[in-house]
């Protein structure tokens, strides 16, 4: 079948590119698909997905098609089978889909509207299968993780709290910090633990996937997104009141940890993944 | 591995149609496009396979010896079907033969004594 590459490319030295910062999850496929049809009508065409950053190349304005899907997802720690990668990419550039970008757990395809490309995925349980593998390589292990350390956390604010702490300034941060980042995180596991549930028996069934709709992505983003603004100005706050208006060690001790470990953390792991790739890329176990 | 392997074993006890119509169309040689069509011709449209399902398709039947990959011609692998999936398919052809020759019987009434 061929694939389309019949899109007009602007000039990148006049319109540049354009970046736009996502916070998505694995079942996202719907809202993905719907904002990357709404850029290219706008004349821009995602050309890299990088964590949480999407960068865009610009093009004519004009209608594509798009498909999200999760193809072996991959772990910063893990080897990429590129075999693999490119059996699949072989497979759907050849029925008429067009690799747009693509990162260690999405692939981005697109197409003109009237290819008659099937769809990337006809069979509701090898889609759902690829969402749960890249689930399982993700929110299904961090999320867990961190809900456990904030029950931790949480118990131990509560087991220290004393009757005096109530009329303190900021003598209930050890127990509303851990609750705050509890919600935000609660919140957002639900959706994806409510879709696997609804969806296995779907594809049991051989039913199409339910993906919820753009809106309703945007309206529980949102939510959550705010949440860990709010959060962190919570936390911000609490770091300024108290060098104003009174000083609490523990309390210092508590929102530097919140702040420096996982900052501290994300460091170590690029330190971590980039002697990884070095090793690689020089290493003889190059495939 | 050995869960995941035990998982796609006991998937491949009944062939769903994808799968069916795919050992089918590698009695031959076949690169994915190539599969992705003759399933389509074969079933006059009424299956279709797309390109992601037939990637975890053959990655599935590769792993439990059931197709092997023949040749990489222009870049494109080719697959084709070992003994032990033409075992697999043959055994299968003959479960839905026997389905059908059983509902012949009861519906059409050639049971013994039925008529």
């Amino acid at each position: 079948m061929g694939t389309v590459k019949n899109i007009i490319n602007r000039d990148i030295n006049k319109c540049g590119k354009r970046k736009k910062i996502k916070i998505v999850s694995a079942i996202d496929k719907k809202y993905l698909e719907k904002t990357y049809k709404d850029m290219a009508m706008k004349g821009w065409l995602v050309e890299n997905i990088k964590g949480i950053r999407d960068t865009y190349r610009p093009i004519e304005p004009c209608e594509l098609d798009f498909s999200v899907t999760c193809f072996q997802p991959v772990t910063p720690l893990d080897y990429p089978d590129y075999d693999k990668e490119d059996t699949y990419q072989e497979f759907c550039e050849d029925s008429g889909w067009t690799l747009a970008a693509k990162n260690e757990r999405h692939f981005i395809y697109y197409k003109m509207p009237e290819s008659k490309a099937l769809p990337i995925y006809t069979e509701p349980m090898e889609e759902y299968r690829s969402i749960w593998n890249a689930m399982k390589k993700g929110e299904l292990v961090t999320f867990p993780l961190l809900i456990l350390l904030l029950v931790f956390q949480l118990w131990m604010g509560l087991k220290n709290l004393r009757f005096d702490d109530f009329y303190r300034t900021g003598g209930l941060f050890s127990v509303t910090y851990p609750s705050l980042i509890l919600i935000v995180c609660v919140g957002y596991m639900i959706p994806l633990i409510l879709w696997l549930i609804k969806n296995r028996s779907r594809a049991k069934e051989n039913k199409p996937l339910i993906f919820d709709s753009y809106k309703k992505v945007r309206i529980r983003n949102g939510i959550y997104n705010s949440g860990l603004v709010l959060v962190f100005m919570y936390l911000i706050y609490s770091l300024f009141s108290m060098f104003t208006s009174y000083f609490n060690l523990t309390l210092l001790f508590v929102i530097l940890i919140n702040l420096v470990v996982p900052i501290g953390f994300g460091i170590l792991l690029r330190i971590k993944i980039k002697k990884i790739k070095s090793k690689r890329s020089t290493g003889s176990f190059q495939s | 591995m050995w869960k995941e392997k035990n998982m796609a074993r006991k998937q491949l006890q009944n062939l769903t149609e994808p799968m069916y119509y795919v050992l089918l169309c590698l009695k031959i040689p076949l690169h994915g496009y190539g599969i992705m069509q003759k399933v389509d011709q074969m079933t006059g449209g009424r299956v279709k396979v797309g390109p992601g399902t037939l990637y975890h398709l053959i990655a599935r039947f590769e792993a439990e010896d059931i197709v092997e990959q023949v040749s990489s011609t222009n870049n494109k692998k080719s697959y084709v079907m070992t003994k032990k999936g033409r075992d697999l398919l043959n055994k299968e052809f003959f479960r839905l033969k026997q389905l059908v020759l059983d509902g012949e019987r009861i519906l059409e009434g050639k049971l013994d004594g039925d008529s």
